[in-house]
């Protein structure tokens, strides 16, 4: 891994990302900006079956997934980005690891909500009905792995090295 | 009347002209049959008589007072761009060390609070309160862009009163990073007041708000949480604006680091 | 379906309009009374120009609320459930022309009049016609261009007469009759091609 992270640094095109001031910048931000559409939407869905926010159907806020794997889509790249144009600074920084690993688990657990049949289940909620707590279970776990990669992203220059 | 019903799908035979009439009507009666309002419907309709002006709820004074606040700290601070950009306050600032060091900016930065901050090892100390301040900004703005998405017509099925409940979580966002931009800022008070920038973040956060509240009691206004009436362009545009401006702020926010 | 109802205030049987003067001396209930018997007629006329049930609950209360404070407006030169319908029907064609539902139209990927029949379980007597026709004939009425399709679904849905409609769609009796048989004869020319009833 590391050897591929230091061959990543010799190529022209990481050479583009830091060689130009504004792509790193612009990154940044489009990354909080992907961020926040992410976590307002899939917290969103998270939210209406914890409880908190019973109101809508759940169908409704369902539509509102689609724009969340947008947000998504927009840090991945984002992301990329900076690992193509620094992956020193990432390869080995236990805090991008950590962030990594809430990632792929948050991935997980979306995919056990669909694969298990509990998103189906949910689907048809009308207004202020309660969700079964299996649905619960994975809207906290998401909300908790989510946040944590929200954390673990900000402690990546702190726990980092060469930042 | 030879009707013929038909049980496998795949065969088909020309039905007679009054079974396609009765057809046509039993779809449509069937459809409306599927619908019928629900008494929550009924409920606020007949209270429409019993609120006659739709008083906004408990919280909304406090929150005026909070946008009133928000905009008259924007003003000012537009106020002071502007001299820093009309060279009034060039002449001064040249002869400070660090920018801008009058004497509350240098007693705090060196209060103990600013100093623990700046200077903790451990995870509350300055990486956590900017933890939190991701956090509380992830809050906001993910709640305002669910609130503009909906005024955009995403999401549909979502009612209009049921959005009201989404503002109270982008309240929560804005008063966590009210705090924890506070103590950021004590932390590193000279250098963050001398940044034009950083004001302009603190603007463009001010005007964020202001439409979010706006948008929140338009929504109030229309009687007991009911649907929109003559406002849905206003409440378009309201929503394109609050998306710009929070890409703007967000922006501002990050570039701070870049211009310190 | 609810399962629960509101309280009625249980009234013989007064008149619309004198239930239209209490309302204006200050009698709430009276209101609601004119909400019960109208609700479902404003409803339907809602549903039928929006197509989406959570469209036309927005609309209805817009309509009543709207109703009530132009009441002391009301001449009762038409009948209020008239006066009450054209009112809801402009509110749901602003709503339908509103540039925010047209993005979102957009955006969203549902569909209008997304109801199907296919959740419904017909009884036995119902299934004497067959399903398919039933899901041919809706997909067909979403195509059909609204000055038809509007005063088809109107009409059909049993509610309103055609000097009512008339009021409320602003346009001639004879225009309604002939736009509702124009769009019959166009849905079974359609329905005909698809291999229902032979075609004309």
């Amino acid at each position: 891994m590391h050897a591929f992270a230091i061959w990543l640094k010799g190529t022209d095109l990481s050479w583009l990302v830091t060689h130009h001031g504004w792509v790193w910048a612009t990154c940044e931000a489009l990354h909080f900006i992907g961020m926040s559409i992410l976590f307002g939407c899939i917290g969103a869905l998270d939210v209406r079956m914890l409880g908190w926010w019973k109101s809508p159907p759940v169908a409704g806020v369902n539509a509102l997934v689609r724009w969340g794997v947008f947000g998504f889509l927009i840090n991945l790249v984002t992301g990329a980005v900076f690992f193509i144009g620094e992956p020193l600074q990432y390869v080995d920084n236990p805090a991008f690891r950590f962030k990594m690993l809430f990632l792929v688990l948050a991935g997980w657990n979306v995919l056990l909500f669909y694969v298990t049949g509990v998103a189906d289940r949910i689907e048809s909620l009308e207004p202020d009905d309660d969700a079964p707590i299996s649905a619960k279970v994975f809207a906290g776990t998401s909300l908790f792995l989510w946040v944590g990669v929200m954390f673990f992203g900000r402690m990546l220059p702190f726990l980092g090295n060469s930042f | 009347m030879g009707i013929r019903g038909s049980s496998q799908p795949q065969m088909r035979e020309p039905e007679s002209e009054p079974a396609i009439e009765r057809a046509i009507d039993e779809t449509i009666r069937r459809y409306f049959m599927r619908h019928e309002p629900s008494p929550r419907v009924y409920a606020r309709a007949i209270s429409t008589a019993q609120q006659p002006s739709a008083a906004g709820r408990d919280g909304s004074t406090l929150r005026s007072w909070i946008v009133a606040a928000a905009s008259a700290t924007a003003a000012l601070l537009l106020v002071n761009i502007a001299l820093h950009f009309f060279g009034v306050v060039a002449a001064r600032a040249a002869s400070d060390i660090d920018g801008r060091t009058g004497p509350f900016l240098l007693w705090l930065s060196s209060t103990g609070l600013a100093r623990w901050i700046n200077e903790s090892e451990t995870v509350f100390g300055y990486s956590g309160i900017l933890f939190l301040h991701t956090l509380g900004l992830a809050m906001a703005v993910g709640a305002s862009v669910v609130v503009d998405l909906r005024m955009l017509g995403a999401a549909s099925r979502i009612s209009v009163a049921a959005l009201l409940p989404v503002f109270r979580f982008m309240w929560i966002g804005f008063i966590l990073n009210a705090l924890s931009g506070a103590m950021l800022f004590a932390a590193d008070a000279p250098r963050k007041a001398a940044n034009p920038l950083f004001e302009f973040k603190l603007v463009l956060i001010a005007v964020g708000i202001a439409v979010m509240a706006m948008m929140e009691r338009s929504l109030l206004k229309s009687g007991s949480g009911a649907a929109l009436v003559g406002s849905e362009r206003r409440l378009t545009n309201l929503a394109i604006t609050s998306l710009v401006i929070w890409t703007a702020a967000i922006a501002a926010g990050r570039l701070v680091a870049y211009t310190l | 379906m609810p399962t629960k109802s509101p309280e009625r205030v249980s009234t013989p049987r007064v008149t619309d309009d004198e239930l239209v003067e209490r309302t204006l001396r200050g009698d709430s209930t009276a209101f609601g009374e004119l909400v019960f018997r109208h609700g479902q007629a404003v409803y339907r006329a809602a549903l039928a120009a929006l197509g989406s049930a959570t469209d036309a609950e927005d609309v209805m209360q817009e309509a009543f609320l709207l109703a009530f404070r132009k009441l002391p407006h009301f001449r009762h030169d038409a009948s209020f459930k008239t006066w009450l319908l054209t009112i809801t029907w402009r509110r749901a064609l602003r709503w339908r022309h509103s540039p925010a539902r047209r993005l979102g139209r957009l955006v969203s990927l549902e569909t209008w009049f997304s109801g199907d029949l296919a959740e419904h379980r017909p009884t036995p007597e119902q299934s004497a016609v067959s399903e398919e026709i039933h899901r041919d004939v809706l997909r067909l009425i979403r195509s059909l261009p609204s000055r038809l399709r509007d005063p088809l679904l109107l009409s059909a849905s049993g509610r309103y007469n055609y000097e009512e409609l008339s009021d409320i769609l602003d346009i001639p009796t004879g225009t309604v009759k002939w736009r509702v048989s124009e769009a019959r004869r166009l849905l079974r020319a359609k329905l005909a091609r698809l291999g229902h009833g032979r075609s004309s």
